[in-house]
């Protein structure tokens, strides 16, 4: 049980990072970015890459590797927002032209993924890494404590810069109004290059985690996406504390919410293996939250934040 | 000469299921990125009802071609049915509804051994007269059925979206509240639309699996087929059956022929050809969404000769 707790806040600390960048997509520019599932790969092969160029230094070559990492695939993502979406907002185009050309930019970005690096599954660093044992059948590995305490301090940051500096409240004011936030001196295409950069700096950082804790793999997006969606709808659009939340809530619902319905599925002689059905644990969720709670689980609380 | 019938086979099957799609989104404006879960599902029954056995499986019932066809329909009405109540949801979250319904469907259809037989797939799939004839005269066979149940499907849906239904239909896409206001209980309309194009996305399914004659969850994972109807709705000009079906052949053509194309490559750049296939398909519609929004035809703007001439103030 305990267990199942602590993988479900790891692999939630890691959707909850890669749902933020949606989220805020989602909040600025109104479209849900199918594209987060290749970025997220793409983050974290350009890591993989930077490491196979740095010199091993006490995990300092970590730190090094997902700093480049972060602001390249944040300078990649504003480039390519301003090639193609800038055109579509400039158009007022509808909300289908969006969605459509995120999803030919996945497959582009996809292939481009598989052309360079290949099919193959990549690690961060070679070898096993040695779990320490806790009490309740708890066995934690250092890149899990890294990710939990990551997702902790990125989510306090990205707090501090939404309600405590200019730019994030005109992303909030952008968000609610943008012709009245326009009109009170907040440019709207700065705050689209500030939400894209934000959106590109966490989802590097998702994509790295996963490898560290997992591996590194084309498809490594597609498989969190749909829990990253999830996430997303749970925390209600923009809300960041909301979202780390969300997060916890989505890897503790499919952790520990398959291996309990797998008890009474054995004890009848039901031969269906619910680790295998995760991902409909989180379906079920989000159709559970959008009948009920439509405006995200935390509306009304101070998680709405 | 095979090649070309397996062009026209397959893409008649898009073609099918394009023209669901479109139903669904080119005319009452609803965003469905799960077509893959209703195409598997139409593929599968027909399967399991015409097959043979595989492993563990259920099946064997041997029954013919058309009641596979009309099981597979049946299924995919039965499978949107029951989830048509997210069409309550807006835009955005019925996109991710549709899509995790489709996640499900693979899940269940990688997972259940005794109803799919799980990753290997069902083989063997019978097709219409297909022990009388040989091969080759049998894929001449099945071109010509599934080019007449092609042109059914487009005259069955083109009388529909040419009478009242089609026009209530076209003003929800515009104007859900005012054809609320108008009195249409739009929720109705648009499961209406839903399970009818979702009925055509499993024949699509059923047609494509009786000429493959082997299908299995790889065929329909990732959002392949998805990705690729839903282009070819874009393609031909959504909200246009003739362009929905010239955008499906226009794409799987494109697609086919840059296999060909690929095979041209060097000869260490033969593993990567596939994933170059799916850049360049992607780089396509990227920049027709740019150029060329409203498709090759774009979109009919009146329903019959009547409406033409009083839009063009020619009616006397």
């Amino acid at each position: 049980m305990g267990g199942w707790i602590v993988s479900g806040l790891v692999y939630g600390s890691i959707v909850a990072l890669g749902a933020l960048g949606c989220s805020y997509i989602l909040l600025i520019q109104r479209y849900f970015n199918f594209t987060a599932a290749p970025w997220l790969a793409l983050g974290a092969y350009f890591a993989w890459s930077m490491m196979r160029v740095l010199p091993q230094w006490r995990g300092l070559e970590l730190i090094i590797a997902a700093i480049v990492s972060m602001v390249a695939l944040g300078i990649v993502m504003t480039v390519a927002d301003k090639a193609l979406f800038k055109p579509l907002r400039k158009r007022g185009a509808p909300f289908m032209f969006f969605y459509l050309t995120s999803f030919g930019l996945l497959f582009v970005v996809r292939s481009i993924i598989w052309i360079i690096w290949g099919p193959q599954a990549k690690y961060y660093y070679s070898g096993a890494s040695v779990g320490i044992k806790g009490p309740w059948g708890i066995m934690v590995t250092p890149a899990e404590i890294l990710t939990l305490i990551v997702a902790v301090v990125v989510v306090a940051t990205l707090y501090f810069f939404q309600y405590r500096t200019k730019l994030g409240r005109g992303m909030l004011a952008t968000s609610q109004n943008s012709m009245l936030a326009s009109v009170c001196g907040v440019e709207p295409e700065t705050i689209h290059t500030t939400t894209t950069m934000i959106a590109g700096f966490v989802t590097a950082l998702a994509g790295i985690l996963y490898g560290l804790t997992i591996q590194v793999r084309p498809l490594m997006g597609w498989y969190i996406l749909l829990g990253i969606f999830v996430c997303v709808v749970c925390g209600g659009e923009g809300a960041i504390l909301g979202t780390l939340a969300a997060g916890y809530l989505v890897g503790i619902a499919e952790e520990v919410g398959s291996g309990l319905i797998q008890i009474p599925l054995n004890f009848w002689g039901i031969s269906i293996q619910m680790s295998a059905y995760k991902v409909a644990i989180s379906c079920l969720l989000f159709l559970v939250v959008i009948y009920f709670r439509p405006h995200g689980v935390w509306k009304g609380t101070f998680l709405e934040r | 000469m095979a090649y070309i019938i397996s062009i026209i086979c397959i893409g008649t099957s898009y073609a099918i299921a394009t023209l669901g799609l479109n139903l669904q989104w080119g005319y009452t404006g609803l965003f469905n990125i799960g077509v893959a879960a209703f195409f598997a599902v139409g593929a599968y029954a027909s399967a399991i009802l015409t097959g043979p056995v595989w492993g563990g499986m259920i099946g064997g019932f041997g029954l013919p071609y058309l009641v596979g066809l009309v099981g597979a329909v049946l299924f995919a009405a039965l499978l949107a049915y029951l989830i048509a109540w997210i069409l309550r949801l807006e835009f955005g979250f019925l996109a991710i509804a549709s899509i995790m319904l489709s996640a499900v469907v693979i899940l269940i259809l990688k997972n259940e051994m005794w109803l799919t037989n799980g990753v290997w797939g069902i083989g063997g799939i019978p097709r219409p007269f297909g022990e009388m004839l040989s091969p080759s005269t049998s894929d001449w066979v099945y071109m010509i059925i599934s080019l007449v149940i092609l042109a059914g499907a487009y005259f069955l849906l083109e009388r529909g979206v040419r009478s009242p239904w089609g026009r209530t239909q076209r003003i929800i896409k515009e104007d859900p509240i005012l054809a609320e206001m108008a009195g249409k209980d739009v929720y109705k309309w648009r499961k209406m639309s839903w399970i009818i194009g979702s009925m055509y996305m499993g024949l699509a399914g059923a047609v494509y699996g009786h000429y493959i004659q082997y299908i299995n969850p790889k065929t329909f994972d990732d959002v392949m087929i998805t990705f690729l109807c839903l282009c070819m709705v874009v393609i031909g000009g959504s909200g246009n059956n003739k362009g929905s079906i010239l955008g499906a052949y226009a794409l799987w053509v494109t697609w086919t022929v840059s296999e060909i194309l690929t095979g041209y490559l060097p000869e260490a750049w033969q593993l990567r050809a596939p994933f170059i296939r799916v850049l360049i398909i992607g780089v396509a519609i990227i920049l027709l969404l740019r150029l060329r929004p409203q498709g090759l035809i774009g979109r009919e703007t009146s329903i019959s000769k009547m409406g033409e001439r009083i839009r063009t103030g020619r009616v006397e």
